[in-house]
C-alpha cells in the first residue's frame, strides 16, 4: 500500500459521506459535489484529486497531502460532522463471554456460571489532547464510561469504532453529562505521565534559556558598569529592559499548555452479562464479573493491589486480579497469562524523568503510520 | 502505587491539568437532543482527528505537498535539526546554491502544518521580495504577500517586507506591535552591527522562532559573528567582553581563538552545509550570439534611445516618476523586440505626461516600430535552434516578444510550449508537461518556471537580457541547479551598440557572472549598489548624452564590480576557514 493510500481512502469516504459522487480511476479521484459541499470546501462542482505530487496537473487535478489547504478543509468538515452516534453492540459469536474471560486471563469455561443478560448503556467519548509550548504534541483517546458508573477507562480507537446495529433513539441520554465528567477525570489520569514528561522537558528548556539570558544581560551590565562607573545608568536600564523583554518572550515560548477537546460521543447499548467465576489455586475464591461484547472487558472485582473498584480486570498466573495499571507494572515481575490489550504507542522521546512511562493513547495515528510503512 | 488509567485513582492534582474545551458542553447538549450524522460520519470524525494529529517533529510532514522541490538529504537534515535541536532559532549558513530558502520554507511549512506558526514575517533585501513570495507561494503553498502599505501589517498574517522599509516609520511601530510566530531574515549579514538600526529593529521584534539566512556570517571581523548569534540566542557566545577574551585571537578581530570551543558553541545555533568533495555542479558554457540590427531596426533603436535620453535629461522636476519608469521600460523593450516596443510607444503617444512635441515624436516612433515585420534577432534564434535537436528554454521579458517568437518558431516547424504569468496554474502545469514531453522549446516570460524542475533541459537562451542581473541568474537557476547532471549551455543574444552590449561587457567580462553559482551574484551586487539598484546605475550611464562620458562611467562601474567580486571571494574563503567544522557536507 502506498503512503498516500490511507489518505485517499479517507478523503473518498469523507466526501461521499458529505454527499459527493466519488469515483476513482488510476491514481485520480473524480469528485462531483452538491452545492452545500462546494460551498463548505470552496471547490467547483467537479474536481479531480491526486495524492502523489508527481501526478499534480493531470486533468488539472489538485494535490491532497499533509499541508494542502483542501485536505485541511476536508478534515475540518469531517471533524464538524459525526460528533455523536448511537447504536447497539451485537456479539460477533456465541462464545463471546468465554472469549472475553479467556482474553483477560480468567477461567473461561470450567467453574463459570453465566447469569442473566441485560441491556446496559456505555458512553464512548473521544478526546483530542494537545500539548503545546514551543513544540506541539497531540494524542487521541477513546474513553468508555458505563451509565451511572463512577469510573471509566481507555479503550483502543478501533474498538470504539466497532460497527453497531441501529437502535431506536432513546431521546435524551440520561447520565451523559455525569459520564462526561467521569471521562474527563479518566482522561486526566490516562495522560498524566505523558503531560508530566512534556511539562518537564519544557521546563528544562525554559530553565536553560532563563539561565542564559540572565548570564548574558547581567554580565553585560557588569561590563558596562566597569567600563563607565558613572553615567552608565541609562545604558544599564536599557539592558535590563531588554533582558526583561527577552525573559517574557522565553516564558511565552516555553510555557507548557495542555488542552483537551471532546471530538465525539457514542452511546452504545450493549448486552451485559453477569457471571460467577471460581478461581482455583493459592488465591482460590469466587468472583462476580460482568462482560459485554462491545468493550470485551471483564469488570466487577476490585483490584487486588490498589483496590480500585471499577474498570477492566486481568488475572496474573498467581491468580491476582488486577486493574490495567497494576497489571502493567505486575507484568514486569510476573508475566500475565493474558496481557491486557495495550494501546500505548512507543514514540521516540527525549529523556523522561525517572519513573515516567510512555504516553498512552494516540492509537489511531500510530496504527495509521505503521500501516503506511508496510508498503504495497 | 502506579498511575492507573482508571478514574479517581490518583491522590494528587496533576501539575499541568488538562484545560477542557468549553465547547464540549455544546457537543453534549446536541448529542442528547438531535439526530446524528450517522455511524459512518462518526467513524470519519475520529479518523480525521487521528490523521491530523501532530506528533512533535518526528519527521517532515510537508514533503508530499511541496511543488517543484527536489528532496535533498542535507536540506531535510537541516530542517529537522532546526526543529528538534535548535527549537526554531537558527542561523542557516549554507554555502550559496545549496538551498537556504528551501530549508527556511521547510521549517516554516512544518510549523504551519502543526499550527505553531500562524503569523510569519520574512525580511529581505528589496530586490528579493518578489522572488521570496513566488517561492513561498508556488513551492510551499504559503500565502505570503509583499508589504505594500501600512495596513498590510494587519491584513496579511504571512508578510514579506524589505528590512529597509520595515524598520522605517510608520512600518517599524506596526512590525514591533505584532506578535510574530516566526521571523526570517534573509541576507542576515546585514545585521552584523549591533549598533545599527537593522540589528536593533530585528532584536526588538516580538517573536517565537527566528531564522537568520546568510552564506557569510562574518565579513569583516569576529564581532559580526557575536552580534548575529546574540540576536538569536543572547549568551550563547557569552557576554561581549568574554567573547573577546575567549574567542578573538588578534587585535584586528579577524583571527579566532579557542576555535574548537567556539565551533562547538556555534553548532548549537548554526547549520552550514557545504558542497561535498563529490558534489559539483556540471560546467556551464556561455555562448554569445551578437546580432547586427537591420537598418530599420537600427534607426528605430537609435531614435528611441535619443528620445529616452532627451526625456530623461528633462525628467527631473518636470516629468512624474511614472514617466521616468516608462522611459526605462521603453529602453528595455527596444532591447527585446520592436513588437514589445510598438505597443508602449502607441500608449505613450496618447499620454498627457508628455508634451505635444514629445507626443508627436512618439507617434512617429510608433509608426516606425509597427512598420517593422521581422527582427534579425529572431532569425538568429531560429538558426541557432536549427543547429541542434536539444530541448531549449528561451526566455524573454515581454509577452509581445513571446507571441512574436511563437509565430516565428512555429512557422519554422519548431514545437513550442508557452509559459507566462497570465496563464492559469493548470495551463502552466500543462506547459511544463508538454515541454517534458514532445515540445522542443519552452518559451517563457520572466515568470518562467519559478519553482519548477526544468533540469531535464540543458540549453537556455536569453533572447533578451533583463537589466537586473538577478533575473538573469534566476533564469539560469531554472536549469543549472542541484540535480542537473549535464553540462549547461547559456546562450546570450544581444544586438551590437545597445545597452545590452554594455550589460554583457560588465557581467560577463568583468565579473564572469555566468561562472558564478546561482545566489553569489546578489552578494556581490549587494556590496556594490548602495542606495541605487544596478538597473538604475545602468540607466544613469546609458542616458548620458556624451559617448565619452558614458565610456568613462561604464569603466568606473566595471572597476567597482571587480572590487566587489574580489571582496566577496575573500569573505567566502574566510567564512570557510572559520566555520569549517560547523559545516556538514551536502551529498552529491
Amino acid at each position: 500500500m502506498s503512503e498516500a493510500e490511507p489518505l485517499r481512502a479517507f478523503v473518498a469516504e469523507a466526501l461521499a459521506d458529505a454527499g459527493a459522487e466519488v469515483t476513482g480511476h488510476g491514481g485520480v479521484l473524480w469528485v462531483r459535489s452538491p452545492e452545500s459541499l462546494r460551498q463548505a470546501l470552496e471547490i467547483p462542482e467537479t474536481l479531480a484529486l491526486v495524492f502523489e505530487s508527481e501526478r499534480v496537473g493531470e486533468f488539472g487535478a489538485e494535490l491532497i497531502a499533509p499541508g494542502s489547504y483542501l485536505l485541511e478543509r476536508i478534515l475540518q468538515l469531517a471533524m464538524r460532522r459525526g460528533r455523536w452516534d448511537r447504536g447497539k453492540a451485537q456479539p460477533e459469536s456465541d462464545r463471546w463471554i468465554s472469549e472475553a474471560l479467556a482474553g483477560a486471563g480468567f477461567p473461561a469455561t470450567e467453574g463459570v456460571s453465566v447469569g442473566e443478560t441485560k441491556d446496559g448503556v456505555l458512553f464512548v467519548f473521544t478526546f483530542r489532547v494537545a500539548l503545546t509550548s514551543d513544540e506541539k504534541r497531540e494524542t487521541f483517546h477513546a474513553i468508555v464510561v458505563p451509565a451511572a458508573s463512577e469510573a471509566g477507562w481507555e479503550i483502543p480507537a478501533d474498538l470504539a469504532e466497532a460497527p453497531l446495529s441501529p437502535f431506536p433513539p432513546p431521546g435524551l441520554s440520561p447520565g451523559l453529562e455525569s459520564a462526561y465528567e467521569v471521562a474527563a477525570r479518566t482522561l486526566q489520569e490516562a495522560t498524566r505521565d505523558f503531560v508530566e514528561t512534556f511539562r518537564g522537558n519544557g521546563l528544562i528548556a525554559l530553565e536553560e534559556e532563563v539561565h542564559r539570558i540572565f548570564g548574558y544581560f547581567d554580565g553585560t551590565v557588569r561590563e558596562v558598569r566597569a567600563a563607565a562607573p558613572s553615567g552608565a545608568e541609562e545604558v544599564v536600564r536599557a539592558i535590563e529592559a531588554e533582558r526583561d523583554r527577552r525573559l517574557t518572550e522565553a516564558l511565552e515560548r516555553f510555557e507548557p499548555h495542555a488542552t483537551a477537546s471532546l471530538c465525539s460521543v457514542r452511546t452504545v447499548v450493549a448486552p451485559t452479562t453477569a457471571a460467577r467465576v471460581r478461581m482455583e489455586g493459592e488465591l482460590a475464591r469466587e468472583v462476580d464479573v460482568v462482560v459485554d461484547p462491545f468493550t470485551r472487558s471483564v469488570r466487577g472485582p476490585s483490584c487486588d493491589r490498589c483496590g480500585q473498584p471499577a474498570g477492566p480486570r486481568f488475572v496474573l498466573p498467581s491468580r491476582e486480579i488486577l486493574c490495567t495499571g497494576c497489571a502493567a507494572t505486575g507484568a514486569e515481575s510476573a508475566p500475565l497469562r493474558a496481557r491486557p490489550r495495550s494501546d500505548t504507542p512507543r514514540p521516540r522521546r527525549r529523556a523522561a524523568p525517572a519513573g515516567a512511562r510512555s504516553p498512552p493513547g494516540s492509537t489511531g495515528r500510530f496504527r495509521f503510520a505503521s500501516s503506511r510503512r508496510r508498503g504495497p | 502505587m502506579s498511575a492507573s488509567p482508571e478514574a479517581g485513582s490518583s491522590s494528587t492534582e496533576p501539575a499541568l491539568p488538562l484545560a477542557f474545551d468549553p465547547e464540549d458542553r455544546e457537543v453534549l447538549r446536541l448529542a442528547g437532543t438531535s439526530a446524528s450524522d450517522g455511524a459512518r460520519a462518526w467513524r470519519l470524525n475520529g479518523r480525521a482527528h487521528r490523521l491530523s494529529l501532530v506528533q512533535g517533529f518526528d519527521r517532515l510532514l510537508s514533503w508530499p505537498s511541496l511543488r517543484g522541490v527536489t528532496r535533498y538529504e542535507h536540506q531535510e537534515r537541516a530542517a529537522l535539526r532546526v526543529l528538534r535541536e535548535m527549537r526554531g532559532r537558527a542561523i542557516l549558513a549554507d554555502e550559496v546554491g545549496l538551498g537556504k530558502t528551501v530549508e527556511a520554507g521547510l521549517v516554516l511549512k512544518e510549523y504551519a502544518i502543526r499550527g505553531l506558526v500562524g503569523r510569519a514575517l520574512i525580511l529581505t533585501p528589496p530586490g528579493l521580495r518578489t522572488q521570496w513570495r513566488e517561492e513561498m507561494q508556488e513551492k510551499f503553498s504559503l500565502p505570503f504577500e509583499v508589504l505594500r502599505s501600512v495596513q498590510d501589517w494587519e491584513r496579511h498574517p504571512f508578510l514579506i517586507a524589505s528590512l529597509d522599509t520595515a524598520k522605517r516609520e510608520p512600518h517599524g511601530s506596526a512590525a514591533r506591535g505584532t506578535a510574530w510566530d516566526l521571523v526570517v531574515v534573509d541576507e542576515a549579514h546585514h545585521l552584523k552591527n549591533r549598533e545599527s538600526r537593522n540589528w536593533r529593529f530585528v532584536a526588538g521584534l516580538h517573536k517565537k522562532y527566528m531564522l537568520l539566512l546568510t552564506a557569510t556570517p562574518i565579513q569583516n571581523d569576529m564581532d559580526e559573528l557575536f552580534n548575529l548569534v546574540s540576536l538569536l540566542k543572547p549568551g550563547q557566545l557569552h557576554t561581549y567582553e568574554e567573547f573577546q577574551t575567549r574567542y578573538v585571537g588578534s587585535p584586528d578581530g579577524r583571527m579566532p581563538a579557542r576555535v574548537t570551543e567556539l565551533r562547538s558553541r556555534l553548532r548549537d545555533v548554526m547549520v552550514r552545509n557545504r558542497r561535498g568533495i563529490s558534489f559539483t555542479l556540471p560546467p556551464r558554457r556561455v555562448h554569445s550570439l551578437p546580432v547586427r540590427l537591420s537598418p530599420e531596426e537600427r534607426r528605430l533603436y537609435d531614435d528611441v534611445t535619443d528620445f529616452v535620453r532627451d526625456a530623461w535629461g528633462m525628467s527631473i522636476g518636470r516629468l512624474p516618476l511614472t514617466a521616468k519608469l516608462i522611459l526605462i521600460v521603453l529602453q528595455r523593450e527596444i532591447g527585446s523586440s520592436t513588437f514589445a516596443t510598438a505597443r508602449t510607444l502607441a500608449k505613450m503617444q496618447d499620454s498627457p505626461m508628455f508634451g505635444p512635441d514629445e507626443r508627436e515624436r512618439l507617434a512617429d516612433l510608433a509608426r516606425q516600430a509597427m512598420a517593422i515585420q521581422d527582427n534579425v534577432k529572431a532569425s538568429r534564434l531560429r538558426d541557432f535552434l536549427r543547429s541542434s535537436d536539444e530541448k531549449a528554454l528561451v526566455f524573454t521579458q515581454y509577452l509581445r516578444t513571446l507571441e512574436y517568437l511563437k509565430r516565428v518558431l512555429e512557422a519554422d516547424g519548431i514545437t513550442v510550449a508557452v509559459y507566462h504569468g497570465s496563464l492559469a496554474p493548470a495551463a502552466k502545469d500543462e506547459a511544463v508537461r508538454a515541454f517534458r514531453g514532445d515540445r522542443r522549446v519552452f518559451l517563457s516570460t520572466e515568470a518562467g518556471g519559478e519553482g519548477r524542475n526544468l533540469q531535464f533541459a540543458h540549453t537556455l537562451v536569453n533572447y533578451d537580457l533583463p537589466w537586473n542581473p538577478l533575473r538573469i541568474e534566476q533564469r539560469i537557476g531554472r536549469v543549472h541547479r542541484l540535480g542537473q547532471e549535464r553540462e549547461v549551455h547559456v546562450v546570450n543574444l544581444w544586438a551590437e551598440d545597445t545597452v545590452e552590449q554594455y550589460l554583457i561587457e560588465l557581467l560577463d567580462r568583468k565579473i564572469h557572472m555566468f561562472e558564478l553559482v546561482v545566489g553569489e551574484l546578489d552578494l556581490i551586487l549587494g556590496d556594490l549598489e548602495g542606495r541605487k539598484s544596478f538597473e538604475e546605475l545602468l540607466m544613469d550611464i546609458w542616458t548620458l548624452k556624451e559617448a565619452e562620458a558614458r565610456r568613462a562611467a561604464m569603466q568606473r562601474l566595471g572597476a567597482a564590480l571587480v572590487r566587489a567580486r574580489t571582496q566577496y571571494d575573500a569573505v567566502k574563503e574566510w567564512n570557510d576557514e572559520v566555520l569549517r567544522p560547523v559545516s556538514e557536507e551536502a551529498p552529491a
